[in-house]
């Protein structure tokens, strides 16, 4: 067994095993760049963020206590679950007596 | 053919970072979630402190990524399609949009609720205080709210391409 895999590792050492050398090589260099752009990089993220935030109250003010009467649901996964299935079969089924109407 | 390579790109965009983000929904959900409580309180606090942070991050800009992918693509469609109106009336159109619909209250409910929460909750064990039960139960619910909908969300997502006899 050892000596009909042995051809296969030594295709491995020749070939294989450089490429992947230069490979991370390549990879270690894009690396460096990234890691020195990075504090450039993380500005439009920075960005994003903060304009996110002006949503956070108005957004949390509305949708939050739409949640609130669902509490007794949203407390047990299962029970989430098939709330999601539920609401899945009647999605399906308003559409299809939407269109066989 | 370049139309077709910029909306595959789209789409694998749009994949993946769903991928990724749901993926991470469900771990909150199914694995932390019950895990937490078991664990004692140093353990937590340490768990706080190291790896919801990462976990959270991976797991808005998922959200993010998703949606602005879906977003393009949906519009990018439409643009190669040439006639809107058509667009509009197909059945794929519809599926996806309800399935975007479902798709978009969850990524605001990531963006606006359960992050603001997550990082006073965050910020609480750091400061090795007990956090507000009040932020717990917000950030909690929403969760909970994107595991649902994620249901029928993936169903009409999926029924865009692959099911369109649904509308039939």
């Amino acid at each position: 067994m050892e000596a009909l895999l042995r051809p296969i590792f030594s295709v491995y050492e020749l070939i294989i095993k450089p490429v992947v050398m230069v490979l991370e090589a390549i990879l270690k260099i894009i690396m460096q760049v990234y890691d020195a752009l990075s504090p450039i990089l993380s500005l439009p993220f920075k960005a994003v963020e903060m304009l996110m935030q002006l949503f956070e109250r108005p957004y949390a003010a509305i949708f939050s206590p739409l949640y609130k009467p669902f509490g007794g649901i949203l407390g047990d996964h299962k029970m989430v679950i098939l709330s999601g299935l539920l609401l899945m079969g009647l999605f399906i089924l308003i559409i299809r007596l939407v269109v066989t109407l | 053919m370049a139309w077709e390579y910029y909306m595959g790109s789209l789409r694998w965009v749009h994949v993946i970072a769903g991928i990724t983000w749901i993926g991470l929904l469900y771990y909150f959900n199914f694995v932390q979630t019950p895990s937490f409580p078991k664990m004692e309180g140093g353990s937590r606090r340490d768990a706080f402190v190291n790896l919801v942070p990462t976990a959270l991050w991976w797991f808005r800009w998922a959200a993010m990524f998703t949606f602005l992918g879906g977003t393009a693509w949906i519009i990018s469609r439409g643009v190669q399609l040439g006639n809107w109106d058509a667009y509009i009336e197909s059945s794929a159109f519809q599926s996806i949009m309800i399935g975007a619909g479902l798709g978009t209250i969850m990524f605001l409910n990531v963006w606006l609720i359960i992050w603001p929460n997550q990082k006073k909750i965050i910020q609480a064990h750091k400061d090795g205080e007990a956090p507000d039960p009040a932020w717990v139960g917000a950030a909690g619910q929403a969760s909970r709210v994107n595991t649902l909908l994620s249901i029928p969300m993936l169903f009409f997502m999926i029924a865009s391409s692959h099911l369109g006899v649904l509308w039939s």
